[in-house]
């Protein structure tokens, strides 16, 4: 005698995450090399994420592509924990124009990965990883927007940025011989799609001086709530007869946080204490206490007609709050003519940022390992100029090496039968990358 | 007689991490673990060491660098003894099993079994063993640095006081605790089917001193009662290490019989662990999958690079092997 239980299972796949590879590494080279603190001093595409005000100073229409390889190399006790290195390119354009006395300046940016357009991720709540760079690298992240000149000296810009997730349905549809397998019969569906999503971003930047500028940024907090669902609708009986538990049901449902980026606020300043010679210095306060966790919330639910008596579910179960706080993180950047002629300039950059990490000691289930974050940078900039007719405007070759030292950072467990147990996280993560930047 | 060694080739590719951040993840020796598999499509666990016409139990194993060593309760023709074999890395499997220690004093009753061993500190310390002997502990040292040549201590170091120990005391297992006034030897051991501890001074073993696992009740209290998912306890064997951070975890491995209606129940395995070696959490699962009926072996874990190993007794063919897990 056979059972059959009638089926329709549907599953959804997301990737919990935080933040973005732009957040973590820069955009084009110069930015980097300065360690970030380019708010109040930037005009080339890489203004599409510093400060979108920077696009309206220049006048030329302006090309930046670039590539950056990023290799986090960090390690929990001690040993490799083997996270994914992150590369691509960087494409940006700077297209001002005016009307009349009025100017303006449409940017577009683009950080397209090489090797992972997106990443599809899901990790049991207790499992140990780096929250910093776990997913967040495996992203596609789009910015436009629009800047215009309030008066001489003073611009602001607004946009969107546009990142990429993954959401996935896997549907199993059929029937389950429970006596005898030969019956079964399920039929398996699986569709995978890449998903925008945005959130708005501001910018200020007023000349004050001639030798002094002052920017200010904001970046929108981002946070993308996603449920996975798990369900069997059915009847439960013996073939050919009426089923013991006619169209019965189980479901488990989950709730978590897919990606997020706090909001940020920038405020940056860039003074020439020398007509050759450059400081620059930015600080972020970034609300990461809102960060929900990247863990999910379960819950379960059935009917099973007249056994539901029987049936014991687990509580539903609400993961552990992350408990991260508000940081600030300084950067200063420093440039330095050192070389300028009618053909040639070159620069030499140096860069600093410590972002204190925003995680709280790890005593509990979770294990979102982090540690603060020292960047020192250095990087280089040549300005080739009146390269004859086809390239009558300067022509900008920027690289730069950053390397972010994340000391040690011990996690003990208040519980001594956690399973991952006290743990140090630390390490370093290596950067570098190039662009190259054609104005028109 | 004729040993057998297999060579955990095929399993060990378990130990290999997957990469994508979740390579060599932290891991504090709770489990659950994974019983290596010898071949795919064979079902038994790939035994470390299985020898014909004799039963292996209570492994005890200590690793230096990739090297282990792995002392072991042999019981051929009813007979008790300790053995060891040795191993340069886990992938080479461990060589032919030696004779440690034998009874040799009366109070031994013929038999040893259950060694519990505490490597050297220091090139100038001894290893240190506690055993199970005629009901009672027995204790040894080597000065070899290899733990080949024991010097048993003539008299047992512990016997079962007849009150709250009843009459016989069994799975001795041996810990070196951190401590103010220097480092102590405690003796974790099962009497009257629980878990109670006892300490000395680590220069003088034989100065025992009996330790209450809740000072708070006027009378001395087990450091382990049970687990919620045995009916008993009838093996524990303690491992006391550093966390990463450097602070000390006592770690309780416990089999005993679960709930069952069968004369002969199946076993299970549990985990219990404390920063201070004396008020015990429990995990509330076991750490290996349901082990077969008859006799609760002894779990001995260790940590071997960033994997934790479970080393066990487990029937293949007609007698008892040492089989191993690993976690994660």
């Amino acid at each position: 005698m056979t059972r059959v239980l009638v089926v329709a299972v549907l599953v959804i796949l997301t990737a919990p995450a935080a933040a973005n590879p732009v957040d973590a590494f820069g955009f084009g080279s110069r930015g980097p090399a300065l360690g970030g603190a380019v708010t109040a001093d930037v005009d080339d595409a890489s203004a599409n994420y510093y400060n979108p005000a920077g696009l309206v100073r220049g006048h030329d229409l302006r090309l930046d592509v670039g590539y950056r390889y990023a290799k986090p190399l960090v390690k929990l006790n001690g040993y490799d924990s083997n996270v994914d290195a992150s590369s691509g390119f960087s494409i940006g354009i700077v297209a001002p124009g005016r009307i009349g006395p009025f100017r303006f300046a449409f940017g577009v940016s683009l950080w397209l990965p090489d090797v992972q357009l997106n990443r599809l991720r899901s990790l049991p709540p207790d499992q140990p990883r780096f929250v910093y760079y776990d997913n967040r690298m495996q992203r596609l992240v789009l910015s436009t927007n629009l800047a215009i000149q309030i008066v001489r000296g003073l611009y602001v810009g607004v946009g969107l940025t546009f990142m990429s997730k993954t959401q996935g349905n896997v549907n199993l549809q059929g029937s389950v011989g429970l006596g005898d397998s030969s019956t079964s019969s399920l039929v398996t569906d699986i569709a995978v799609d890449l998903v925008a999503v945005r959130y708005p971003q501001a910018g200020i930047l007023w000349q004050a001086t001639k030798a002094l500028s002052i920017g200010l940024t904001y970046r929108h907090k981002f946070q993308l709530d996603v449920q996975q669902t798990f369900r069997i609708d059915g009847s439960i009986g013996n073939a050919g007869v009426d089923p013991i538990v006619p169209k019965g049901f189980f479901a488990a449902a989950t709730t978590s946080t897919d990606m997020f980026q706090p909001w940020q606020l920038t405020l940056g300043g860039a003074l020439h204490v020398t007509p050759r010679l450059e400081v620059l210095v930015d600080v972020t306060y970034a609300r990461w206490s809102e960060f929900p966790g990247a863990t999910p919330g379960l819950t379960l639910s059935a009917d099973i007609g007249q056994f539901n008596s029987m049936l014991k579910l687990p509580k539903t179960r609400v993961a552990e709050a992350p408990r991260f706080h508000d940081i600030v993180i300084p950067r200063i950047g420093i440039e330095w003519k050192a070389l300028e002629r009618d053909k040639i300039g070159l620069m030499a950059r140096f860069g600093y940022s410590y972002e204190p990490t925003a995680a709280p000691e790890q005593i509990g289930t979770t294990s979102l390992a982090d540690a603060d974050k020292h960047t020192f940078s250095v990087g280089a900039g040549l300005e080739l100029r009146r390269l004859g007719p086809i390239l009558p405007r300067p022509l900008v070759l920027d690289v730069h090496l950053a390397v972010t030292g994340l000391p040690d950072r011990s996690n003990e467990k208040l519980v001594p039968t956690n399973r991952a147990g006290d743990f140090v996280a630390g390490g370093v993560a290596v950067s570098a990358g190039a662009s190259i930047g054609l104005r028109f | 007689m004729r040993l057998v060694l297999i060579v955990l080739l095929a399993g060990c590719g378990t130990l290999g991490g997957p990469g994508g951040g979740d390579t060599d993840l932290p891991n504090s020796g709770a489990g659950p673990f994974k019983p290596i598999e010898a071949e795919p499509g064979d079902r038994l666990n790939a035994p470390v060491a299985l020898e014909e016409a004799a039963n292996l139990d209570d492994p005890c194993v200590l690793v230096r660098g990739d090297a282990l060593g792995a002392w072991i309760t042999v019981t051929r023709a009813g007979k008790a003894r300790i053995e060891h074999a040795d191993a340069n890395r886990l992938r080479e499997g461990f060589g032919p099993l030696l004779v440690d220690v034998e009874a040799s004093f009366d109070w031994e009753h013929g038999e040893v079994r259950h060694a519990s061993i505490i490597d050297r500190a220091a090139a100038s310390e001894p290893m240190r063993m506690v055993y199970e002997a005629g009901g009672a502990v027995g204790f040894a040292v080597a000065n070899d640095g290899i733990g080949h040549l024991w010097q048993k201590n003539p008299m047992p170091i512990l016997t079962a006081n007849g009150l709250e120990e009843g009459a016989k005391l069994s799975s001795p297992s041996l810990a070196r605790i951190e401590g103010k006034d220097g480092d102590r030897l405690r003796v974790y051991y099962l009497a009257n089917g629980v878990v109670w501890a006892a300490e000395a001074p680590i220069a003088d073993p034989t100065q025992m001193v009996r330790l209450d696992g809740n000072p708070r009740t006027p009378e001395r209290d087990p450091v382990l009662t049970g687990l919620p998912f045995l009916t008993g306890l009838e093996k524990v064997s303690a491992r006391a290490a550093d966390t990463a951070t450097g602070r000390q975890l006592v770690s309780l491995y416990l089999s005993g019989p679960i709930p069952n209606t069968a004369a002969e129940a199946p076993r299970g395995s549990g985990y219990a662990a404390a920063y201070d070696g004396l008020a015990f959490e429990i995990l509330p699962s076991p750490i290996l999958p349901r082990l077969e009926a008859g006799h609760s072996p002894s779990l001995a874990s260790l940590m071997y690079g960033p994997k934790a190993l479970l080393f066990y007794a487990r029937r293949i063919g007609p007698y008892d092997a040492i089989a191993i897990g690993v976690s994660p």
